[in-house]
């Protein structure tokens, strides 16, 4: 595939892209069809999580290096390993700049013999601000369209737990007001349970091992198999081998394990018929795992936003689910210094591709 | 019979208020104390059959309460409401001596099964909770230690298998669901199902030598979850 790799890394110590993966050029369009061009900036992506009254989470995020580029129907994912707020904006300023100078480079070789000291320093504090009020500009949009999310699960059980209790302030509340009252509760519990879990993902210790992705990959795709004969015969996984296999990677198998399975859970909810096929291929040293349906899309206007938590398609409604999957799956790999890229035509199909650092990443075959 | 008497402590009373009668209800005796200093007078007075304590409250936290209970060589069983989700804050009551914790907001119905289950456990297997070492045919957990030694050789866990494997045995003959392991040992219950407890059960039966079809450790309960078989002792 087309730009596959994206730029990557950030270190817990923060620093300014340290072994940084490549520049975000833009990328050819990868979408089957064309699109207007839709360029967004590279944000900056670290989640926080906050409980705050009554148990109901409120949770601050940002996003890193989300870029857009080039076609809408294409977003770019890329994610970094969490950290205090403070160290993630310093980060984020870091990152943007060193992506911002880059970009600027030409010009600038240009003008150096001419850039005295002191005009360089200003444009380089210049870009470092530009780059922080643009990162804590989207961390605030990503919290304001969380708490839009938030408001909008919560409403409905509150309202009708509260109905229940105004109903029974008049009178007996009747057996069926009781099992309303239980069934929104637990739609709340969950809620607070999930968002609870995955703020844990952000914090919890990583057991890394050596791990041989295409078993781990080929278990859970016949495991998903297994579970409906008309899903397993939609199911394929192949496996590139050849000119060199897929390198073991050292992860907490058991989180990409969950990460894997909830992206084949997604293809098989959302695509009733057509192939649903499993990729997993080495590719510059990473390793991907691609997984295609040609179920119902996602609509291109939610796609930059589809990683986010409690992120719901507007076509997505009348299938069950928490909104937190992918956003589960982006924390996993971001954990791991991996990345995340949807692509999707509404109508058409959809593709999730994880990609791992491997072992070989920085000398592997062919580098 | 008497009713087993429970110890309730939350500082809130939303949490005491509510539960505390359901519980009556349940066919527990239940005395209520507002926070872990409150519990302490409390026990200091009647040792009840069993504790339900908040992790974070004022004066004396739950954590604290434990350590304090367990330093007064009390072995009443504990199960504490952790509020805060950390993994580690789970595994850290686990190792302090609370028997078991239930994350808020629980079911009342699941703080019910588990308190039975740890009252049974506890007339079943006393002391174990609290015990260094378990023991069952030739298979020695070191819990201080963290090591596991097979027939006198030492056996290389993984450290979640061996976090299985010490769960397991502190609970023997007790069905174990893979959802409830997987909440508990893992903390990813939630989003999908997972395989994760079934390969570290293979992990564990590889390097125990165990046949599932026919085991002395870990038996297969079929479409449920887990069940260590062997009697377990403790040193």
């Amino acid at each position: 595939m087309s730009g596959a790799t994206a730029s990557q890394h950030d270190g817990p110590s923060g620093g300014p892209a340290a072994g940084a993966g490549p520049q975000p050029t833009a990328p050819q369009p990868t979408a089957p069809r064309p699109a207007a061009a839709a360029d967004g900036p590279a944000r900056p992506r670290a989640v926080t999580v906050a409980w705050a009254l009554a148990g109901v989470a409120l949770l601050a995020a940002a996003v890193v290096g989300l870029a857009l580029r080039g076609d809408t129907r294409v977003v770019r994912l890329t994610v970094a390993l969490p950290c205090a707020l403070a160290a993630c904006a310093l980060t984020v300023g870091l990152v943007a700049v060193v992506v911002a100078l880059t970009v600027r480079a030409r010009s600038r070789r240009r003008a150096r013999d001419r850039a005295r000291d002191g005009a360089h320093a200003r444009e380089l504090a210049a870009a470092y601000d530009a780059a922080r009020t643009a990162g804590r500009d989207e961390q605030r949009d990503q919290h304001r369209r969380f708490l839009a999310r938030l408001d909008h699960e919560l409403k409905n059980p509150v309202t009708a737990i509260r109905a229940v209790a105004a109903s029974g302030a008049a009178g007996a509340p009747t057996p069926d007001a009781w099992a309303s009252i239980d069934a929104q509760s637990r739609r709340l519990a969950t809620l607070v349970r999930d968002l609870r879990k995955l703020a844990e993902l952000e914090t919890r210790p990583l057991e890394l091992e050596s791990v041989d992705l295409p078993a781990l990959v080929r278990e859970a795709v016949d495991a998903l198999a297994a579970t409906d004969p008309g899903l397993a015969a939609r199911l394929s996984l192949t496996v590139t081998t050849v000119p060199w296999p897929v390198p073991d990677v050292a992860v907490d198998r058991d989180l990409l394990a969950v990460a894997v399975d909830n992206v084949l859970a997604n293809a098989a909810k959302f695509s009733t018929d057509g192939a649903i096929e499993v990729r997993l291929r080495e590719h510059d040293g990473r390793a991907e795992i691609e997984v295609a349906d040609a179920g119902r899309g996602i609509p291109a206007a939610e796609l930059p936003h589809v990683c986010d938590e409690l992120a719901r398609a507007a076509n997505a409604r009348d299938v069950p689910g928490s909104g937190l999957g992918l956003a589960l799956v982006a924390t996993v790999l971001r954990r791991h210094g991996g990345t995340v890229v949807v692509r999707s035509v509404e109508g058409t199909g959809t593709s999730v591709t994880l990609a791992l650092p491997t072992a070989t990443e920085t000398s592997g075959p062919g580098t | 019979m008497d009713r087993p008497r429970i110890l309730l402590v939350d500082d809130d009373a939303a949490i005491t208020d509510a539960l505390g009668p359901y519980l009556e209800r349940s066919g527990f005796a239940v005395r209520v104390a507002a926070d872990g200093q409150g519990a302490l007078d409390e026990v200091s007075h009647a040792v009840p059959d069993l504790m339900v304590a908040d992790v974070m409250m004022p004066r004396l936290d739950g954590r604290e309460l434990v350590r304090r209970v367990r330093a007064r060589r009390l072995t009443l069983p504990i199960i504490l409401l952790t509020q805060v989700g950390e993994s580690s804050e789970r595994s850290a009551a686990l190792d302090e001596g609370a028997d078991d914790y239930l994350n808020k907001p629980f079911d009342p119905h699941e703080l019910v099964a588990r308190i039975r289950a740890v009252l049974r456990r506890s007339a079943a297997t006393p002391g174990l909770a609290g015990a260094r070492t378990l023991t069952a045919h030739d298979l020695v957990l070191d819990r201080t230690a963290r090591r596991v030694h097979l027939a006198g050789r030492e056996v290389v866990l993984t450290p979640k298998a061996l976090t299985l494997l010490e769960h397991l045995m502190l609970r023997p003959g007790e069905v174990h669901t893979r959802e409830r392991l997987l909440a508990t040992l893992w903390g990813l219950d939630f989003a999908t199902p997972s395989r994760a407890v079934d390969h570290r059960v293979a992990e564990l039966r590889r390097e125990l030598h165990d046949d599932a079809s026919a085991p002395r450790f870990l038996e297969t309960v079929p479409s449920v979850g887990y069940r260590f078989v062997a009697p377990v002792g403790s040193a």
